[in-house]
């Protein structure tokens, strides 16, 4: 028979898991939209330290890759990489237009995709755990930022903005397990829903892809015009893998990112209309 | 004045981990360091403290990130009990011990991450939960323990987290 004692101690246990449980649920982005006035306050205050403390460590993390590197990883090698990435992105992007052009597609709208109004961001900072992958821009609701709002490199795509304050914005990348991209494979325009797995992990996961449609390593997968959240044509990832579902019906495609979502240093912004 | 320097460190370390520690990345994870001083604190100060203060800095990371309130005040608070289970049981003082420690508190408190994600709807595969960060985190925080447990030891006993008495 246990003691009173004990009994006590569970009840009190049980109680608090419910209580941490529940407001788990009643906090999670879906349900209340955005966070309190302020922890959004505390965001300003804390940004110009965070963006210093970034671009510091910044600094440091490039002298040090110089040294280990033996005097390889310059500052010149790093541009060209970057170039090498925005090139890819813009044949990736030229690809898509192509393709387009050629099948006459009347209700093709550049504009739309690529020439709406947008803006420069800086990275200032990153999500503190390694499940979730989210970033912090140095541009807010003062610069017009607006939840839903997409970010892009030259590369691909990034993410959506999923909270602002007034002087910054936090996007959830496509990597984050709770982010979903409607798309499509662009060489055989099969659509799928592409998932994150892990923030931290440069990995995505389309599901949802038809058994029958050939989808094979080093196709490219774009933002389908069914997406709702994101214009389309902008380049995804890279297939790396296929395999087939239990169900038979659909197969998984496992996709490489097609912007290094671990060495962003500024965004573009595609503001809402 | 415990309570505030702590509380303090806990802001710091968070600070670090949103900026400095990205670049600090190894097998694709970064360090938990607010987990380091809910560990050390437990080891040296028992569960009950061990879980409390788990329980504070866990709620501080959860009210900074803004969604999710109460997930890392869950498993920090299990990961602060279960490194305060072996404060009277072994000899506290060694750093393989806190390592040991570090890695088995890391392993619970990632574990508990995961099984809270899976409550939430958010679809991580065990696969990549454990293999691609539980455990590779484990191993990174036991090892950044034989940096920094001897100075958290000294500033418990001796120095700015040492307890008033009057």
């Amino acid at each position: 028979m246990p003691s009173w004692q004990y009994v006590k101690r569970v009840l009190l246990v049980l109680v608090l898991l419910g209580l941490a449980l529940s407001a788990m649920h009643l906090t999670g982005p879906d349900r209340t939209g955005k966070p309190s006035l302020l922890v959004l306050w505390a965001r300003d205050v804390v940004a110009p330290v965070q963006h210093g403390l970034w671009q510091a460590a910044r600094v440091v993390s490039a002298g040090a890759a110089f040294v280990f590197s033996f005097g390889r990883d310059t500052g010149y090698t790093r541009s060209l990489e970057k170039k090498v990435a925005e090139l890819q992105g813009e044949v990736k992007r030229l690809r898509v237009v192509e393709q387009e052009n050629s099948r006459l597609k009347a209700l093709l709208d550049y504009k739309e995709t690529h020439g709406g109004a947008s803006l420069v961001a800086v990275v200032i900072g990153r999500n503190p755990d390694n499940w979730f992958g989210t970033i912090t821009i140095n541009r807010g609701r003062a610069d017009g930022v607006t939840r839903g709002a997409v970010a892009v490199t030259p590369a691909g795509l990034v993410g959506r903005v999923l909270t602002v304050s007034n002087h910054t914005a936090e996007v959830l990348l496509i990597t984050d397990p709770r982010s979903a991209v409607g798309s499509a494979v662009y060489e055989t325009q099969v659509p799928g829903i592409v998932w994150g797995t892990l923030g931290e992990v440069e990995r995505l996961k389309m599901q949802y892809v038809v058994k029958d449609e050939p989808v094979r390593k080093g196709f490219l997968v774009r933002t389908s015009s069914l997406s709702g959240v994101f214009p389309p044509g902008i380049p995804v990832g890279t297939v790396t893998r296929v395999a087939e579902e239990e169900s038979g019906l659909f197969k998984t495609v496992y996709l490489r990112p097609a912007v290094d979502l671990n060495r962003l240093e500024e965004v573009l912004i595609l503001l809402k209309q | 004045m415990r309570t505030f320097t702590f509380l303090l460190l806990i802001a710091v370390v968070l600070l670090l981990e949103q900026t400095v520690l990205n670049f600090l990345r190894v097998a694709g994870v970064k360090p938990d360091l607010v987990l380091l001083l809910i560990v050390f604190n437990g080891m040296l100060k028992g569960s009950r403290e061990g879980a409390y203060w788990g329980f504070v800095a866990g709620l501080v990371q959860d009210l900074a990130g803004g969604y999710y309130i109460g997930l890392n005040a869950l498993s920090k608070l299990l990961a602060g009990y279960a490194a305060g289970l072996v404060e009277v049981r072994v000899y506290k003082e060694s750093l393989l011990v806190a390592a040991a420690v570090v890695w088995g508190a890391s392993v619970v408190s990632g574990s508990a991450t995961f099984l809270l994600l899976l409550v939430l709807g958010i679809a991580v595969t065990p696969l990549d939960a454990f293999l691609r960060v539980v455990f590779p985190l484990a191993v990174y925080n036991s090892l950044l323990s034989l940096l920094f447990y001897r100075p958290f030891h000294r500033a418990t006993f001796y120095g700015i987290l040492r307890e008033e008495r009057y």
